[in-house]
């Protein structure tokens, strides 16, 4: 499943899919011209500039491994935003990446319902999506950085480069860290886990990640799947959470802001999630932003370029 | 004489050409209860015109897969209220023409259409934001998982919403053109006010349908015009052929609902169009 989404996700899968029940003429039909990319596709490191109009973006990363569901979290947060019309009192009107949503909308429709096999393709893959809110004269911009899990796994733990040449990653003021909670009461997940985490949180130190003040959040997802009734397992959850802070603010030098414990691929009287999206948008709020006049993300970004 | 190039844009199956069809018929034979009726000095080419017209008269769909490519039509018509005389230019593009901006498939004929247009005259009728399977509980997403099988079709233009279509769409147009005027047009407007029985205010009905859409479309065009069209009355497979023709005779077909008021004039949108 990892493979179907990655290629999914990167624009690429039906060009170069055998498709299992699939006619190729209508597949042929529906194939785009670019390399699977759409209009208003998901936007990568060189096209994330030109958003920049009179509204500040602030940019929120994503950070986690594959299959922790940063990706379905931001189709429930867009789907959301598109049957409610606003999320946290802010209307939400408009998007650069429309198709980069429906994408992953798509992803999320896929994983819950069906199993399906792809040969994957690679290209470069835009990550950055947008949504622009309002309330009266009050524009927001929020920028989300969902870059594959794969990336974060594979790249950003072993490879410095990788690291340092992520300008947004490093510029940016807030990260949230996505957990998947079965890897926290399962042992044997567990440790696998968390020495990738702890190599990973290093790479971002080592990197410089840290350097500048940031926001730090951290979602544990698939909070479904903890039994409140296993008071063992609960709190084993409750240790490991404390242990995961741990290794992030002793990183990172930076006191966790928010933690949430939610499940993101249930969108029907899920307030706990639906606190996630409030809380993303009144983010982009001025007044919410650190003290941190220097870390400018666009401008370095575009001085950067 | 004064001349209005106006983009009639929408996606497959909206209803554009029976619109045109049915709007020369009215405004030819039944332009009594309408602003405007045809001008007595028809331009030089009607044919496309009167195809569509044929087709709107006895209740057969227009089927674009069949259908000649695209074409322009051009009108002339009188404004009852000042008696100018006004020729307007639509261009009758298909709908998968539209659709293929998603797929980034580029038209220089429609991005030509788009620089010469003053106003669009945009059609949807299919509105949803979208649909997860646990947007219900969790009893109702058991029955579904009856349809589960082992094939996914791969993800193309017509897996995305509905609203997020319609808006990549207007999207592509408002980056083009700054519009005089927006009309967005609900199509099949019948199926919501049971053929006009029970009227409904489309711009009610839209902001809580297809909310996102309509935020956009105010946040760019806030003077914007949202209105319920039925260009058909009704569907055709549910009526006979007597039941078309009487209400075509007493002028009771086709209708438009701006507001709270269903009128049976198609030529209204086009009139606020043109209206200084």
């Amino acid at each position: 499943m990892e493979n179907i989404k990655s290629a999914i996700l990167k624009g690429t899968e039906q060009s170069q899919e055998s498709i299992v029940g699939v006619n190729t003429s209508e597949l042929l039909v529906t194939r785009p011209k670019h390399s699977g990319r759409f209009y208003s596709d998901a936007l990568d490191d060189s096209q994330i500039n030109g958003i920049i109009r009179s509204i500040n973006p602030h940019l929120i990363t994503l950070i986690g491994f594959s299959e922790f569901g940063k990706s379905t979290f931001v189709a429930s947060m867009y789907h959301r935003a598109m049957t409610q019309g606003k999320i946290g009192g802010y209307d939400f009107y408009d998007s650069d990446t429309f198709s980069g949503f429906e994408r992953r909308a798509y992803i999320r429709g896929v994983e819950l319902k069906l199993k399906k096999r792809f040969n994957r393709t690679t290209i470069t893959e835009g990550y950055f999506l947008t949504m622009y809110f309002k309330k009266g004269n009050e524009k927001l911009l929020l920028v989300i950085s969902d870059r594959s899990g794969e990336t974060y796994k594979n790249e950003y733990s072993t490879n410095a480069e990788a690291v340092t040449t992520d300008m947004p990653l490093i510029n940016g003021k807030h990260l949230v860290f996505f957990i998947d909670v079965s890897t926290l009461i399962i042992n044997r997940s567990y440790l696998g886990f968390k020495s990738k985490f702890n190599s990973l949180i290093s790479r971002l130190y080592s990197a410089g990640v840290f350097k500048n003040k940031k926001i730090i959040d951290v979602i544990f997802n698939k909070v479904d799947l903890l039994d409140e009734a296993d008071e063992k397992t609960v709190e084993l959850f409750r240790s490991r959470t404390k242990e995961i802070i741990g290794i992030i603010e002793r990183t990172s030098q930076t006191g966790v802001n928010k933690q949430f414990k939610i499940c993101s691929n249930k969108m029907a009287d899920n307030s706990d999630l639906y606190d996630v999206f409030d809380y993303f948008v009144k983010s982009c709020k001025p007044v919410d932003m650190p003290i941190a006049s220097e870390i400018d993300w666009i401008n370095t970004k575009v001085r950067g370029l | 004489m004064k001349q209005m190039n106006c983009l009639l844009a929408g996606l497959p199956d909206t209803g554009k050409s029976t619109y045109i069809g049915g709007l020369w018929y009215n405004l030819q034979n039944q332009s009594e209860k309408m602003a405007m009726k045809a001008s007595r000095e028809l331009v030089n080419d009607t044919k496309r015109l009167e195809s569509l017209s044929d087709k709107w008269l006895y209740g057969i769909k227009v089927d674009r897969t069949t259908e000649d490519q695209s074409s322009s039509v051009e009108f002339r018509i009188e404004q009852k209220d000042n008696g100018n005389v006004l020729t307007i230019n639509i261009p009758d593009f298909s709908g998968e023409t539209f659709r293929q901006i998603i797929e980034m498939t580029d038209s220089k004929e429609l991005d030509n259409w788009c620089a010469e247009a003053e106003t669009l005259f945009y059609m949807a009728n299919k509105l949803v934001p979208g649909h997860f399977e646990d947007d219900a509980e969790i009893s109702v997403i058991a029955e579904d998982e009856e349809e589960n099988n082992d094939e996914v079709p791969p993800f193309s233009s017509q897996k995305m919403s509905d609203s997020a279509q319609n808006i990549m769409v207007l999207k592509y147009l408002f980056e083009r053109k700054c519009f005089k005027k927006v009309i967005f047009a609900i199509s099949c407007w019948d199926i919501v006010t049971e053929s006009g029985k029970h009227p409904e205010n489309p711009d009610s009905w839209l902001k809580k349908q297809s909310p996102a859409l309509y935020n956009f479309l105010k946040n760019y065009y806030p003077n914007s015009i949202i209105v319920g069209i039925s260009a058909q009355g009704f569907d055709y497979e549910e009526v006979g052929d007597n039941i078309i023709t009487d209400k075509t005779m007493s002028g009771e077909r086709a209708f438009v609902e701006i507001g709270d008021e269903i009128k049976y004039d198609l030529s209204l949108p086009l009139y606020m169009l043109i209206k200084e």
